[in-house]
């Protein structure tokens, strides 16, 4: 995070639509040219969040300070946010100059200087020729840049981006992620970005949030989320997840692992500390596929191995996903290998119904709140 | 284009209805033009010689052109304000989260379905309690309040039709409540406008009921063609009248429908958007 830590500061921040509790009490404080993301399902208050930063929406309860100053009386005209629409919102009665132009009025520029600032900002965007268009005669991709542009011409302090990339299909979405990304490290503004597409914000963000029903699960950033996610949801939300439930047996320091006893699962090691648990304690274990491996035969030492069936597998080239019915287990256990040389020549053509090994290392499992 | 798709492949029912349907719509109406120029006092057939004489006697009537001149009055005032409320009414019934809205839009879209008669009714009890004279005021306030649930239906539709993330993305760039109407509300909903204009102004130019009950000594021109009916020695004049009347409107329709195209093919996307 560079800059100020605490740049934009969200207060115990509710939004309530009659009985719908669309933001429900949200802290969060986002940094100066910090890139972060709101990621959540549909419906998780994404959007009335990023409208209650822009001034659109009066919150019910608590409070958002940008730059240190309180937001609280302060009209959306007025605010240093400037926000690119989930539709885009591009004037129909005016041309993409005009367009990118529009918010230049305050500022009582000259002509030649508002004219400077447009081709400037066409250029930034990569449209320059298109300035004599209207919006319909721009394809999705364009009239996202377009929007980018007239709220980027603004130089506000924070920029509010609504699932703008929501619309795109895969390849320009992934080139307007780039840009996005090289964009906001150059212009050094505070990027707040909205997405259900948790590949795109882990791309992206330098920082995310993880929403649900209105509240923030976790905010961290995307390796740490990854590696570490806090509950159940989160390590379900972002990617896969395996869940072993079970009873903590030992603590061992040096290095410090929790021994867990998971029934069908057996006995075995995760790394971390065992500080706040005691022996007897209830815990969820996740692990993540690519942390497993298979093996056709037992492993020597007999901790960290799971025994199961070789149920179903989707091959995807590079890799392949394995799914492995455990005895005692409601869900299956799914299983990302390489598809490398190793791998294949250790595995070989698996029958369905095989039985094979799962093994781990005790760094590959993380004890989840519950 | 050739191409006949299932769709455009020519009907011959549908193509006699249609014939049918205009002759029964116009045929009446182009009686009026031809026994203008008709050379005799009496709407019959055969028709005497071609005159120009209705015409020259129209022009010379004062009393018809006084007339002209107070409907157009009325005319364009109740446009103007029967527009004004009307983008006001939409605007808030479209925008702001009004408590009981559905009670509110049909209160104001009742007049619609009140009787004219009724209506003249009232409103000349209530001017005559207030003490109020009868005069053309009395008559544009009759036809403000009939004309405004249709420039509301218009305007409505057209408040509907454009998304409001455009006004918010306004003020989002900086502009407070009112340029943000000036800068991309108006022009955007520019073409209701136009067309409520028109509307209101059509329903006020030939509207009798209220004006019956509501016009003190200046009549409008329906009024006062309605006077002149009683003289048959005018109703050639009167003929004259309606098929100037006639021509003008063709004229302003079409007019009207050129530049809806033209806004039309200017503002063509605004709703395209989700
Ligand atoms: N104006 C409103 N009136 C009533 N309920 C609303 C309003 N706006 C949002 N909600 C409700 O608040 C909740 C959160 O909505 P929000 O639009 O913030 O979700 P979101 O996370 O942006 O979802 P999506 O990914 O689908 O855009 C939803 O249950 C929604 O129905
Ligand atoms: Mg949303």
């Amino acid at each position: 995070m560079s800059g100020n830590d605490a740049f934009i500061s969200i207060q115990a921040l509710s939004k309530h639509f009659g009985p719908v509790k669309a933001v429900d009490r949200i802290d969060m404080t986002i940094g100066g040219g910090e890139f972060f993301s709101l990621l959540g399902a549909s419906g998780c208050g994404k959007t009335t969040l990023l409208r209650m930063l822009a001034g659109f929406e009066t919150p019910t309860a608590g409070d958002i300070h940008i730059d240190g100053v309180s937001m609280d009386e302060v009209a959306p005209h007025h605010r240093p946010t400037n926000m690119v629409f989930q539709n885009y919102a591009i004037f129909p009665h005016l041309d993409v100059r005009k367009n990118i132009a529009y918010g230049l009025r305050v500022l009582r520029l000259g002509n030649a200087e508002v004219d400077r600032r447009v081709d400037e900002m066409l250029e930034v965007v990569k449209l320059p020729g298109f300035g004599e268009r209207r919006s319909n005669e721009l394809s999705g991709g364009q009239r996202q840049r377009v929007a980018l542009a007239r709220a980027l011409i603004k130089r506000p302090k924070v920029l509010l981006l609504d699932e703008p990339l929501g619309a795109l299909d895969k390849k320009l979405r992934e080139e307007m992620q780039l840009e996005l990304r090289a964009l906001q490290q150059s212009l050094g503004i505070t990027f707040i970005f909205v997405t259900h597409d948790q590949e795109e914000a882990m791309t992206l963000s330098d920082r995310i949030a993880v929403m649900a029903d209105g509240k923030v699960l976790q905010t961290d950033t995307p390796e740490q989320l990854y590696e570490a996610p806090n509950s159940r949801e989160v390590g379900a939300f972002i990617g896969t997840m395996n869940f072993l439930r079970g009873r903590i047996v030992a603590l061992e320091l040096d290095p410090e692992t929790i021994v867990v006893e998971a029934g069908a699962a057996g006995t075995f090691r995760v790394a971390g500390t065992g500080r706040g648990r005691t022996v007897g304690d209830p815990v969820l274990v996740g692990i993540r596929p690519e942390k497993l491996s298979v093996s056709v035969t037992q492993p020597a030492d007999g901790t960290n191995a799971i025994q199961g069936r070789f149920a179903a597998m989707s091959y995807l080239g590079d890799r392949s996903h394995y799914f492995v019915e455990v005895d005692g287990l409601d869900q299956r256990i799914s299983v990302a290998s390489q598809n490398d040389l190793q791998h294949l020549l250790a595995v070989g053509q698996l029958d369905f119904g095989a039985e094979i090994w799962l093994t781990w290392a005790p760094a590959g499992a993380v004890i989840l709140a519950d | 284009m050739k191409s006949a798709t299932y769709i455009e492949r020519l009907n011959r029912p549908l193509r006699t209805y249609a014939f049918l349907f205009l002759a029964f719509l116009y045929v009446p109406v182009l009686f009026l033009p031809l026994f203008s120029f008709n050379d005799s006092l009496y709407i019959s057939f055969p028709l005497k010689a071609f005159t120009t004489k209705w015409y020259a006697q129209m022009f010379a009537d004062q009393p018809m052109h006084a007339a002209l001149m107070n409907s157009l009055k009325v005319g364009v005032a109740t446009a103007v304000f029967a527009t004004i409320l009307g983008v006001f009414g939409a605007k808030a019934v479209t925008r702001y989260r009004i408590p009981g809205r559905k009670p509110v839009v049909f209160t104001i879209m009742l007049p619609l379905v009140i009787p004219g008669i009724i209506m003249g009714v009232a409103l000349l009890m209530l001017v005559s309690r207030l003490g109020i004279p009868l005069s053309l005021y009395t008559v544009t306030l009759g036809h403000v309040l009939i004309s405004v649930p249709f420039a509301m239906a218009i305007l409505i539709a057209r408040f509907e039709g454009f998304d409001k993330s455009m006004e918010e993305a306004a003020a989002d760039l900086g502009d407070n409540a009112w340029w943000t109407f000036w800068r991309v509300t108006f022009p955007i909903v520019f073409p209701g406008i136009l067309a409520s204009l028109l509307l209101t102004f059509t329903i006020s130019f030939d509207e009798f009921i209220m004006a019956f009950f509501l016009s003190g000594t200046d009549p409008t021109l329906p009024i006062y063609i309605w006077s002149q009916l009683r003289f048959p020695k005018k109703l050639p004049g009167v003929l004259a009248l309606g098929s100037v009347i006639l021509v003008v409107s063709f004229v302003v329709v079409f007019a009207s429908q050129w530049l809806r195209g033209r806004g039309a093919a200017r503002i063509s996307d605004e709703s395209s958007e989700p």
